[in-house]
């Protein structure tokens, strides 16, 4: 096989792909708010994640701009056109879809030109198009199987080509890796990512992994119970979470928050302090906040290091650190962190404060 | 033979025996009488067809006297042929069959995508209705349906034999539980690809129902090959009639015909259904097993 040319596109990259617009919509289930009333840009030619957790109304949010969902209330418009009420398949989207429902009884050229075939392309160009597609996503020996005898890997490649070949601009896809293993699914985060780029779609993916959207999305909406939670660019929403919610659902480990005057901070009571665990250092000099060790964990490159903190020892902390450096000496220890590192949380409304206060706190590390 | 059974049974043995010893003699036993009572109900449905069988391919003197020696012979097959227009009874049946079973398909196929997956008004008490056809006996209709034919002017034709049987509550029910199963996923992937309802129920739906699509025409086609009573009562003349009521009228005993000539005659009316299923009887069965007809 000659692999010197780079297969000739047939599907060519879209010039500008318009973005999606999301006014006030909502969607009840009976008596059941699924959405809350909300609004967002989803800017063309961007890969835009839907993150949140299971039931927070990612896929009924999907759905709905894909048209299979009629919105309680609202509109979507796209590049402009309000497409609340028209059909799917006048919408000028394509769908992966979690199962990746394909056709069992099709084999997959037929699957792959389903579309095609349906809005009667001519069998040259269908041909033509498909052979482009199909030696795109590595798919060219495997036409004339069915479906059952893909592995899984491969059926979500088949659904991919199905969903591109169409041309169409604006690409929806439900959690499509949940079924792959660990390793294939970091494989096809890294291929997905590249067919957006390389075609400029405007990718909406859904997904409740905040490794996937982290590691593929230009820009992230986080949903929780129906709701905008925060929405940004993966480094904002890491550095900058809006609410303890955000905070904890990005990062693995995620956030420590606890009661802020259980790390000596002066803020009004109630007040959630929140620190990322490689934020944390262990302050060897014996300066820094009093803490007790209380187990570790093992990961290789890094060791997570549990305390506790606070006048009755309650407020758990892990911190993050070079594995080479080995386990402090416990049990008693000091830590300490960098004034910028420390986020604060309103006791009301739960949002971030925005400037932290005073560095008056002794785990705050003379800065300069 | 089964008298036979206790005298050697190990039950009396085995009932002073500990219980543990038990286990392994019960199901044995009980096999034993499970192969023994398919055995005698298999022979006791096959045994008019071997009768039949036996008389068909011997001359008349043979009828009533069983010899593993008697010549075998053809004759009567053709003797059959002559003596009734069992061609144009074939003819009548195969039109008859296959109608009823394509307008059940149509039918049956948008009835069934309506109940699964369109909403709208009176869903749930219209198929209520469907399944109450399923649980009418035919027979209490025979008067209504003989009225209904007469007004519609259509006694003694074959379409007055078919039309109460085309709109199949059985088959509604059976393609509309199939079509429920198809993923959902499936019908939307179709859809966002711009397929009309029709397109979306020749492409994805009709296709996925085959195995319910086969053994539903297996009982259709069977049970109007075989049906007599309806028939019998709304024809009454060659070109309308038939194989079944051909038969009977050629095989009633008035009409002096030999028992030898009628049972070549019914073999050969059922031959078609009992070659067919024989050569189908895999994919039939595996149909059965994939559309949860047992
Ligand atoms: N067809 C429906 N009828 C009634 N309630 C529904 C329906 N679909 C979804 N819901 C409800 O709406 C809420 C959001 O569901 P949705 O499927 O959008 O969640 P999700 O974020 O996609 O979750 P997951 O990660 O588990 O897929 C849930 O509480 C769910 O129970
Ligand atoms: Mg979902």
């Amino acid at each position: 096989m000659k692999q010197a040319t780079p297969p000739s596109l047939s599907v060519q990259p879209v010039a500008v792909a318009p973005g999606v617009v999301l006014h006030d919509l909502c969607k009840d289930y009976g008596t059941q708010r699924a959405i809350e009333t909300l609004g967002c840009e989803i800017r063309g030619g961007e890969f835009t994640v839907l993150l949140g957790p299971s039931g927070c109304g990612k896929s009924t949010l999907l759905r709905m701009i894909a048209g299979f969902e009629t919105p309680t209330g609202g509109r979507i418009t796209l590049d402009g056109r309000d497409i609340t009420a028209l059909p799917s398949s006048q919408r000028n989207i394509a769908m992966v879809f979690q199962n990746y429902a394909l056709f069992p009884h099709l084999d997959v050229a037929d699957n792959i030109t389903f579309g095609l075939n349906v809005r009667r392309t001519p069998k040259a160009e269908q041909a033509q198009r498909l052979d482009g597609v199909a030696r795109m996503m590595g798919l060219a020996a495997l036409l004339a199987r069915k479906p059952a005898q893909l592995s899984g890997g491969q059926q979500q490649r088949v659904a991919l080509a199905r969903a591109v070949i169409s041309g169409r601009p604006v690409l929806l896809m439900d959690e499509p890796l949940s079924n792959l293993d660990a390793k294939l699914r970091a494989e096809m985060r890294v291929e997905i990512r590249a067919l957006q780029r390389r075609l400029g779609l405007t990718l909406i993916y859904v997904t409740h992994d905040q490794v996937e959207a982290m590691t593929m999305a230009d820009r992230i909406i986080l949903l929780n119970a129906g709701q905008i939670e925060q929405s940004g660019t993966p480094e904002e929403i890491y550095s900058r979470p809006a609410t303890p919610f955000a905070a904890r659902f990005i990062g693995s480990p995620p956030m420590n928050l606890v009661d802020a005057a259980d790390l000596r901070i002066a803020a009004p009571p109630g007040t959630i302090a929140g620190l990322r665990p490689e934020e944390i250092e262990i302050a060897d000099d014996g300066d820094g906040l009093p803490v007790r060790l209380t187990g570790h964990e093992y990961l290789g490159a890094d060791i997570l290091v549990s305390v506790m903190a606070g006048t009755a020892a309650t407020a758990r902390l892990i911190l993050r650190r070079p594995a080479r450096l080995g386990l402090p000496e416990g049990p008693e220890l000091h830590i300490r962190w960098a004034p910028a590192a420390l986020h604060l949380f309103d006791p009301k409304s739960g949002r971030a404060l925005t400037a932290a206060p005073a560095a008056t706190a002794p785990g705050h590390r003379a800065a300069g | 033979m089964t008298f036979a059974a206790p005298a050697s049974a190990p039950t009396s043995a085995t009932a002073a025996a500990p219980v543990s010893a038990t286990p392994g003699v019960w199901p044995r036993l009980d096999r034993v009488l499970m192969s023994a009572g398919a055995w005698m109900l298999g022979l006791l449905w096959i045994a008019p067809l071997l009768y039949a069988a036996w008389t068909a391919f011997h001359p008349s003197a043979y009828e009533t006297r069983f010899d593993l020696l008697a010549p075998l012979s053809l004759e009567n097959f053709p003797l059959a042929w002559k003596q009734a227009p069992f061609a144009r009874y074939f003819l009548n049946t195969v039109i008859l069959v296959t109608s009823i079973l394509s307008v059940q398909l149509v039918v049956g196929t948008l009835a069934a995508f309506a109940f699964a997956r369109l909403r709208f008004a009176g869903r749930g008490i219209l198929f209520g209705l469907v399944l109450v056809q399923m649980m009418v006996m035919p027979d209490i209709l025979l008067v209504e349906n003989y009225r209904t034919m007469r007004m519609l002017g259509l006694v003694d034709t074959i379409a007055a034999i078919g039309l109460p049987y085309m709109a199949s509550g059985f088959g509604i029910f059976l393609l509309r539980q199939t079509f429920m199963t198809i993923p959902r996923e499936l019908d939307e992937a179709a859809r966002i690809e711009g397929v009309s309802l029709l397109g979306l129920i020749w492409r994805v739906y009709v296709p996925l129902a085959k195995p319910t699509y086969l053994a539903f025409g297996l009982v259709s086609v069977s049970a109007h090959w075989n049906d007599f009573i309806w028939p019998l009562i709304v024809t009454n003349s060659v070109s309308s009639r038939p194989l079944t009521v051909g038969l009977s009228i050629f095989a009633s005993p008035d009409s002096g015909v030999q028992w030898s000539v009628i049972n070549a005659a019914t073999l050969m009316t059922s031959a078609p259904l009992l070659i067919g299923f024989l050569l189908f009887q895999r994919q039939f069965v595996q149909s059965f097993m994939r559309a949860g007809i047992k």
